[in-house]
């Protein structure tokens, strides 16, 4: 084997991507309550870290974002750094930085070694790669509408829902496995060690559980197993961020030089390939597919392969500009993504600002700070952050509960977790401010904002212990915080007939709408363990005009 | 060098180096850590001593010099605490309030019982409470993290896998699930704060243990006050400590709003449990006999409510 030098730029390519994806994973991480102990007591709890970068970087988000939420965020500004990339250097974000790209090249690894050869057919480009492009137009057309599904194929959105709602979950149940474990043997030590050094930082702090973690969970799975198949068959064919990418590489500076009277046609360049853009010589580069990743280049035994930079524009013998759609997909797509939008807006009856109908699902509880609901969905890019920073895991992610334009959208669970009345970490987490940022003093309605509702607890009597079965409790009441001096929970004492006949004294609980700020600590405690007593729905909330009781300022 | 990589291809010494011999070790370690824990007392933690009195009352002053007048009237931490003790503090850090708002035990009292603790020669001090609210919460907005950190003592958040069952053979409670902290430990001081509630009327002492134990608590509600006798009689704390610094008089037990609180400037200490539940009453005006855990508890000869025949001394600090 001949003689490597140690500087090389794939070298350059594999340390920054290695440090894009530890930096992608401790930013993940940090989407988590503050592991330091407050300043003062009494203060502000703040996630500092810049949660939101990578999703600032993705022109994708960006794009969509300001179409769809009609409103212009200057963090995402920090994209044209990608724009500029892409303009330069193609899809070299993939390659370099894409911390699912990395993913996917890993799970690509050894394919190119071994038995698996060129004869597959699989190295070649072909037509069906320009599948997303037209999944690309399809969602963008979809923003026009206000809606902002892209999030449900961005890289970066994806593999942050899928690693907040199923692996980190599932990392906590091995990490509990392994402590049980070494409790069993008697190794207590290193277990509470493991914990102390662990807990609350990478392993979550009390084993989660998120509605929906099975399918996120088995569509990453998928993925990254289709790498078997292909090597980043999920960039080549699916990636709509790679697409729009793509779209921006045609009139890269950037040249392939191929010599083909060097070329032994040993195909070494087709199978290190990331993006499959052809780099063998004798065959077009597809520059739009290509990832900058310099394997060809590096791997190539006759140095048959040069990059180098041309005056933007020159135009080059071997080289296709593509993607080169047909036209017919190119419009079909736009006009399937600008025909499905109206359809599911119409089953979702959501327009709200437009005075149109608003039919909430009862338990479509939305955190505080979320938006109106069609504005919150045109702005959610559901990331998952939110699902990954709440400390009591009451956000989930949807499925039908707000139609499917919602899917995947933060949803509050209040049996599974209560929203602590004083919490703000998912509002903080909110690359897009779907959640608005608030304070504490916003939450509770000081300094002259209002208090901010996110639902409404109601007293099944037919269920609650005193209510029904003339039974001491009143664990809602207890839990109840107090809002702005008063529980919104308030016990009536009366004496009643028990089931048996005996006279007894019990208080009743009742609600006092004008307290309740819907943070379901009493549907969560309710000691009626299978279907609470008390249930929170989302009628009352501060965000909508129209999902009321009363009227406005009724209640 | 691939081929050396093979299982099949190692030596019987490298298997014994590589295999046997770590397993064999990590069996025996296993072996010998099994029976050591588990041996330790029980819950019951109180220690007979010839105290001057049966109850001090500290008055007017700062959380600290409460704590340090009162237990000075005590004859001292070392009364309590041996030398190489694991003593620990179960504070009330239930709640995702601030020290002012005094839903949980003042942070000063915890950091200056603490230290009391550490200086009598405890080996260790776990201070822990197994929250309502989310613990990180609590455990950050009560001040108490920010207050005991520098002082090489452990806060320890709760875990599930730490709660053992336990036989409380109580007129209700027959078994429930105890933290083991407490169970291990030497000493155990429990450092409630005086609040209103709802069913048990006031959350003194006796409430303050519902946060050593896990399960269901919340069913406690329905017999509160039989749920309290029958776990004050398993755990017995070696002295208890009342913080009425500030007190909780209405929006029990968490509050959140300053008008519901009473700057009382107070702190009683004492190793029976019923005399400070029968002199917390007196902060809210009510007579210990309007407590029923109280009649039930002294019935048990778990201590003493008529204050009148008490040696309560009362200092001011």
């Amino acid at each position: 084997m001949k003689h490597r030098r140690l500087f090389r730029l794939t070298n350059l390519r594999r340390a920054t991507q290695a440090l894009a994806l530890l930096a992608f994973m401790v930013l993940f991480f940090q989407m988590e309550f503050p592991p330091l102990p407050m300043e003062s007591a009494g203060g502000q709890y703040t996630i500092d870290a810049p949660t939101s970068l990578f999703f600032q970087l993705d022109p994708l988000l960006a794009f969509a974002t300001w179409v769809a939420g009609r409103t212009f965020l200057a963090a995402f500004l920090l994209s044209l750094v990608v724009i500029a990339s892409a303009l330069l250097f193609n899809r070299a974000f993939c390659g370099w930085i894409c911390p699912l790209g990395t993913l996917h090249q890993l799970c690509s690894a050894g394919r190119a070694t071994g038995r698996q050869k060129v004869r597959r057919g699989r190295w070649q480009w072909n037509q069906k790669r320009n599948l997303k492009y037209l999944v690309l137009l399809f969602f963008m057309a979809g923003t026009l509408f206000g809606l902002h599904q892209v999030g449900w194929l961005d890289p970066l959105a994806l593999l942050t829902r899928s690693l907040a709602v199923a692996v980190h979950p599932v990392l906590g149940v091995l990490f509990g496995g392994v402590v049980a474990l070494l409790d069993k043997v008697g190794l207590s030590g290193p277990a509470d060690l493991a914990i102390g050094l662990l807990r609350g930082r990478v392993i979550p702090f009390e084993n989660r559980f998120f509605l929906n973690s099975l399918p996120i969970g088995l569509i990453l799975l998928a993925l990254l197993a289709l790498n078997r198949w292909e090597t980043r068959f999920w960039c080549r064919y699916l990636c709509p961020l790679g697409a729009l990418l793509g779209t921006l590489a045609r009139k890269t500076p950037l040249r392939l030089e191929k010599h083909d009277d060097r070329c032994t046609r040993c195909h070494r360049c087709l199978l290190y390939c990331q993006g499959g853009d052809q780099p063998i010589p004798g065959q077009p580069w597809i520059a739009s597919e290509c990832h900058f990743c310099g394997n060809c280049a590096d791997i190539c035994p006759e140095a048959a392969l040069h990059f180098t930079l041309t005056r933007p524009g020159a135009a080059a013998p071997e080289r296709a500009y593509l993607p080169d759609l047909d036209r017919r997909a190119v419009v079909g797509a736009a006009l399937a993504g600008l025909a499905a939008a109206p359809l599911q807006l119409i089953g979702a009856e959501r327009q709200e600002s437009g005075g149109q109908v608003y039919k909430p699902t009862d338990r479509l509880i939305r955190p505080p700070g979320a938006r109106a609901e069609d504005e919150f969905l045109s702005r959610c890019i559901r990331c998952g952050a939110c699902m990954k920073a709440c400390p009591t895991n009451a956000r989930h992610p949807t499925l039908l509960e707000g139609g499917m334009p919602a899917l995947w959208t933060p949803l509050v669970v209040p049996k599974i977790g209560y929203c602590d009345d004083r919490c703000t970490l998912c509002s903080q987490v909110c690359p897009t401010g779907a959640i608005a940022s608030v304070t504490q003093g916003d939450r509770l309605g000081l300094d002259g904002h209002p208090l901010i509702k996110i639902g409404l607890a109601h007293v099944d009597r037919n269920r609650c212990l005193p209510w029904a079965f003339a039974k001491p409790c009143i664990v809602c009441e207890e839990v109840c915080p107090s809002i702005r001096g008063q529980k919104a929970i308030k016990l009536q004492p009366e004496t009643v007939t028990a089931p048996d006949g005996r006279r007894v004294q019990v208080q009743k609980p009742v609600i006092d709408p004008r307290y309740c700020i819907g943070c379901g600590i009493c549907e969560n405690k309710c000691p009626v363990a299978d279907s609470s007593a008390i249930v929170v729905t989302c009628v009352g909330e501060t965000r909508s005009a129209l999902n009321t009781i009363t009227l406005p300022g009724g209640q | 060098m691939s081929d050396n990589n093979h299982p099949q291809d190692w030596t019987r010494r490298q298997f014994m180096a590589g295999f046997v011999l770590p397993a064999a070790g990590l069996v025996i370690t296993g072996l010998g850590a099994c029976g050591q824990d588990r041996k330790k007392a029980g819950p019951d933690k109180r220690v007979s001593t010839g105290l001057p009195v049966d109850l001090v009352v500290a008055k007017d002053g700062e959380p600290a010099a409460l704590v340090q007048k009162a237990i000075a009237e005590l004859g001292g931490m070392t009364r309590f605490v041996s030398r190489g003790d694991v003593v620990v503090l179960k504070p009330n850090i239930g709640f995702n309030r601030a020290p002012e708002q005094a839903a949980n035990t003042n942070p000063d009292v915890v950091r200056e019982l603490a230290i009391q603790v550490l200086n009598a020669g405890a080996s260790r001090v776990v201070i822990f409470d197994h929250s309502l609210y989310e613990a990180r919460h609590c455990y950050s907005r009560s001040g108490i993290s920010q207050r005991v950190q520098d002082l090489g003592v452990e806060l320890e958040y709760t875990e599930e896998r730490k709660f053992v069952d336990l036989a409380i053979d109580g007129a209700w409670l027959k078994h429930w699930p105890v933290y083991r902290q407490v169970l291990e430990c030497d000493k155990l001081i429990n450092i409630p704060i005086a609040k209103q509630h709802s069913t048990a009327r006031l959350s003194l002492g006796f409430k303050n243990l519902m946060g050593v134990i896990g399960g269901k608590r919340e069913s406690f509600h329905q017999n509160i006050h039989q749920a309290l006798v029958d776990l004050s009689a398993k755990i017995r704390p070696t002295l208890t400590v009342l913080d009425a610094y500030r007190v909780l008089l209405r929006n029990g037990p968490q509050g959140g709003s300053l008008s519901d609180v009473l700057t009382a400037r107070t702190l009683a200490a004492s190793p029976d449990p019923v005399a400070i539940d029968a002199f917390g009453c007196s902060l809210f005006n009510l007579e210990p006999g309007q407590m029923p855990h109280l009649q039930d508890a002294q019935a048990r000869g778990l201590g003493r409510m008529n204050l009148s025949e008490l040696r309560l001394k009362t200092v001011v600090a």
